[in-house]
């Protein structure tokens, strides 16, 4: 027992030891605009936080100067320059629109299109003459439909749907 | 029990390399009791396993410390459910959890199937336990978890502080046991490729099991994100940080396969892409494993770095190059049986509905790996974040949503345009409405219209089920509420499938809210001080310094007002494990009044007790795990057995071939 305790009480010390003079000088709280900027920065030495969330001093540090050089009258680009200035284009959270960058930005858009075109030629492969079908559901029926006609032909597709599956079930047991 | 543990698990590597030779000659001899033996070398394999699990179990119940994983891992002072959880707690165990749950899932499904698939069965076995030998070396030769220390510590040294939480209790082991149930159906995939029984026979045999581990993994997703709420407290839920993106990559293809999965079914088309997508889910299953427990790509999460990345990244090498390869040479076995007839139908919404996943699941890997491929070619290091998935993943979300409403309502084959255009009127005036009200009443054009596109497709969810339901009053003459009933039990996995879009529309709401109308202060006060925040007032009551078995604990309690009617109190914790005194963790303090959230995170304080404080008011998160809840009964009524049906069963075949050609 007695380390444990002795452990409780060292660890009381260190516990109290540790936030001490943090707070020495009373941090302002930020402007909204400092916020956000400060959202929009990477705190460099947490990993995947943003010096808005993040607890670590330098982070503290980046906050306050962010807020001092909008108070001395920087706009928004400039203190963003200033950071990449320092630390390097790693440490815009949004990495920017250009050079080497807007591969990141592309290539989904790329892909996308890519998975566009293969799905539009697999459509324009499958799309083949269909023989004319008297199915009811499928019907592309005329546009003068009486909406009687209508609301039972889809309760008759929710019927039919409901069989079919229990038929399908009933096949696969 | 480290005798006994690493003693199982190597006679469980043993069994499975037997099992994997008897399962390959027995089906290429064709003699059955070869096959039958292997059979019951999975049990054996599941058995063993499970003594080892249970064996490192007992090691941290009775805090054996000469074993290096529990001492490293536990103490004494920590909570039995926390020493429980340890277990998973670092990579060993994780892996030890991995194989448990593939190998006793792996016995299960194939004994369950062995009569149905005799054909499919050996090439199941073999596959899964190729799987099982990797994980067996790993855990008996690499990174055991049954290491012995030569002089045990008389205490251990305790959890990883940000495990300790509830939350950090059953989201790891959802998210792993989910993607070690993929396991199952990729095992199924290969030997549908390998035997070239492409029909609808492992198409049958698995959709539930991808359900399951769907179903787990969307479930271990949205505990992570309820942990990461109340413990990281930067006021939200999802980072975009790449463990959590890579744990997401499967669980998007996995969707886009339980989707088109229903084409192949009923119309014989997609088998390509359906195989595909499973060995896809399995593969980005195993690189998430591999990601979690490497630190490959650096994050909050990398505390669990380790040398076994080489080893993930060869294993990962050979089930991609060897599944697309067995893809390819089946091609030609994997024609449609039918061709698509119309893009206005059924079968055209769900093809855009795996575009848009795939394209999602495609953009979230590139922004996860592109730091990588930065730091490879441009020498920059760099991170991606938030506002990259923001802007691109969100307008797929949008289109998802909305097709989340059109695609329920579309026609299997061809949809009579007429008739799709009435039935979406109701759910698209309901949807224009909502919009319209947003707009006056949010001013945010963006989120409006998120809101109109959710509400449209609760609409259409709606319009289902009342019109389901009033069909079978018609047939039936059952009251409205015996006939929803009926409509879930006769149809559960349609019904049952429009509860979990309804889950998904839930919690759309809630992500917009809190995405697009979070405000956030930050105080400095001291005791009795007031602050502002919206319509909320936050007093600072004063500091508290608590002391628990493990840790020494300070509260800040604050009461919240909402235009000045106190409201209750909540207390915003930071914790100091022993051990681990400089990783303080954090609990917030998370009040819900009305559809907001009071989210007090206590940043710093001074002996004074003087704090500093921020405060978040985050609108419409608690409609998130509200969705979440669900979306557990959703998937629960997806696994709800169906009645047989009163008509008699010979009827069967010969129906469902007249209906499929009518």
């Amino acid at each position: 027992m007695k380390p444990r305790i002795l452990g409780a009480l060292v660890m009381t010390c260190l516990v109290l030891l540790l936030p001490a003079g943090v707070l020495a000088e009373r941090e302002e709280p930020l402007s909204p605009q400092a916020l956000k900027i400060a959202n929009d920065l990477n705190c460099p030495v947490c990993e995947g936080q943003s010096v808005r969330d993040s607890n670590s001093q330098l982070a503290r540090d980046m906050r306050r100067t962010v807020q001092e050089r909008l108070d001395e009258g920087y706009t928004e680009e400039e203190v963003y320059d200033y950071f990449v200035d320092r630390y390097g284009v790693g440490i815009l959270r949004e990495p920017p629109k250009s050079g080497f960058f807007m591969t990141l930005w592309w290539a989904p858009v790329i892909g996308i299109a890519i998975g566009a075109l293969v799905l539009g030629t697999f459509i324009a492969q499958r799309k083949k003459p269909v023989q004319a079908t008297t199915e009811p559901s499928a019907g592309s029926a005329s546009d003068e439909h009486d909406p009687d006609d209508d609301l039972s032909e889809y309760e008759q597709k929710i019927l039919r749907d409901l069989d079919d599956d229990d038929s399908l079930r009933n096949g696969r047991q | 029990m480290a005798e006994l543990g690493s003693g199982v698990l190597i006679v469980a590597l043993l069994l499975s390399l037997y099992g994997f030779a008897v399962a390959l000659v027995g089906a290429h001899r064709n003699i059955p009791e070869l096959v039958e033996s292997s059979i019951r070398a999975t049990w054996g394999v599941a058995a063993l396993v499970v003594i080892a699990s249970g064996a490192l179990l007992y090691a941290f119940i009775t805090h054996d410390f000469s074993l290096d994983y529990v001492a490293g891992r536990s103490s004494t002072d920590m909570p039995m459910g926390y020493v429980l959880s340890a277990f998973w707690g670092g990579q060993e165990g994780s892996l030890l959890y991995w194989a448990t749950v593939s190998t006793v899932l792996a016995a299960i499904a194939i004994t369950m199937h062995r009569k149905r698939d005799r054909a499919l069965i050996p090439y199941v076995v073999m596959t899964s336990f190729a799987i099982n030998i990797f994980f067996l070396v790993m855990l008996t030769m690499i990174t055991s978890p049954f290491t012995v220390r030569a002089n045990v510590p008389a205490e251990g040294m305790g959890l990883n502080p940000l495990l300790r939480d509830p939350g950090m209790m059953i989201h790891p082991p959802l998210l792993l046991g989910g993607f070690a149930a993929f396991a199952v159906p990729f095992s199924f995939a290969i030997a549908a490729l390998v035997t070239g029984r492409l029909g609808e026979d492992w198409i049958r045999a698995i959709r539930h099991w991808a359900l399951i581990a769907w179903g787990v993994l969307g479930l271990g997703l949205l505990i992570g994100a309820w942990w990461a709420y109340h413990v990281l407290g930067w006021g939200g839920y999802w980072g975009w940080d790449p463990v959590e993106n890579v744990a997401l990559l499967p669980w998007l293809t996995a969707t886009a396969f339980i989707h088109s999965v229903i084409v192949q079914e009923r119309r014989g088309m997609l088998k390509i892409w359906n195989m595909s997508l499973i060995v896809a889910s399995f593969i980005l299953a195993i690189f998430a494993t591999f990601v979690v427990r490497s630190g490959v790509l650096s994050s909050v999460h990398s505390f669990a770095t380790s040398e076994i990345g080489p080893w993930f990244l060869g294993f990962l090498a050979i089930i991609t190059i060897g599944s697309v390869g067995l893809l390819i040479y089946r091609i030609p076995g994997l024609q449609s049986d039918r061709q698509l007839e119309s893009v206005v139908s059924r079968e055209g919404g769900f093809l855009f509905n795996n575009l848009l996943f795939t394209a999602m699941a495609f953009a979230t890997f590139w922004g996860t790996v592109f730091p990588i491929v930065s730091e490879l070619f441009r020498d920059t290091k760099l991170m991606v974040g938030p506002p990259f998935y923001d802007q691109v993943n969100g307008p797929i979300l949008l289109a998802l949503i909305i097709l989340m409403g059109i695609g329920p309502l579309l026609a299997w084959r061809q949809s009579s345009t007429s008739l799709l255009f009435k039935n979406l009127l109701w759910p698209g005036l309901a949807g224009v409405i909502a919009t319209i009200v947003s707009i006056v009443m949010l001013e945010h054009i963006l989120a409006s219209v998120a809101v109109g596109a959710t509400i449209f497709a609760v609409g259409t969810i709606v319009l289902e089920y009342v019109r389901g339901s009033r069909a079978r009053r018609r047939s039936t003459g059952e009251m409205y509420p015996v006939a929803i009933t009926m409509l879930f039990r006769k149809n559960s996995r349609r019904y049952g499938g429009y509860l979990v879009h309804l889950a998904v529309a839930i919690m759309a709401l809630g992500v917009i809210g809190s995405h697009f109308f979070q405000t956030e202060r930050q105080f400095v006060m001291e005791p009795g001080e007031t602050g502002e925040i919206g319509a909320y007032q936050v007093t600072f009551q004063g500091l508290e310094n608590r002391q628990t078995a493990d840790a020494n604990v300070i509260a800040a309690v604050v009461d919240v007002a909402r235009n000045g009617e106190h409201r209750g109190t909540v207390e915003a914790y930071r914790f100091f494990y022993r051990n681990f005194e400089d990783q303080p963790t954090a609990e917030m303090g998370v009040m819900t009044i009305g559809i907001d959230d009071v989210y007090v995170v206590l940043d710093r304080w001074e002996e004074s007790g003087t704090v500093g404080l921020r405060v978040f008011i985050n609108p419409m998160v608690s409609w998130i795990w509200i969705g979440g809840g669900v979306f557990v009964v959703g998937m629960l009524t997806l696994f709800w057995p169906n009645p047989k049906p009163s008509r008699s069963r010979a009827a069967g075949p010969a129906r469902k071939a007249v209906l499929r050609e009518a």
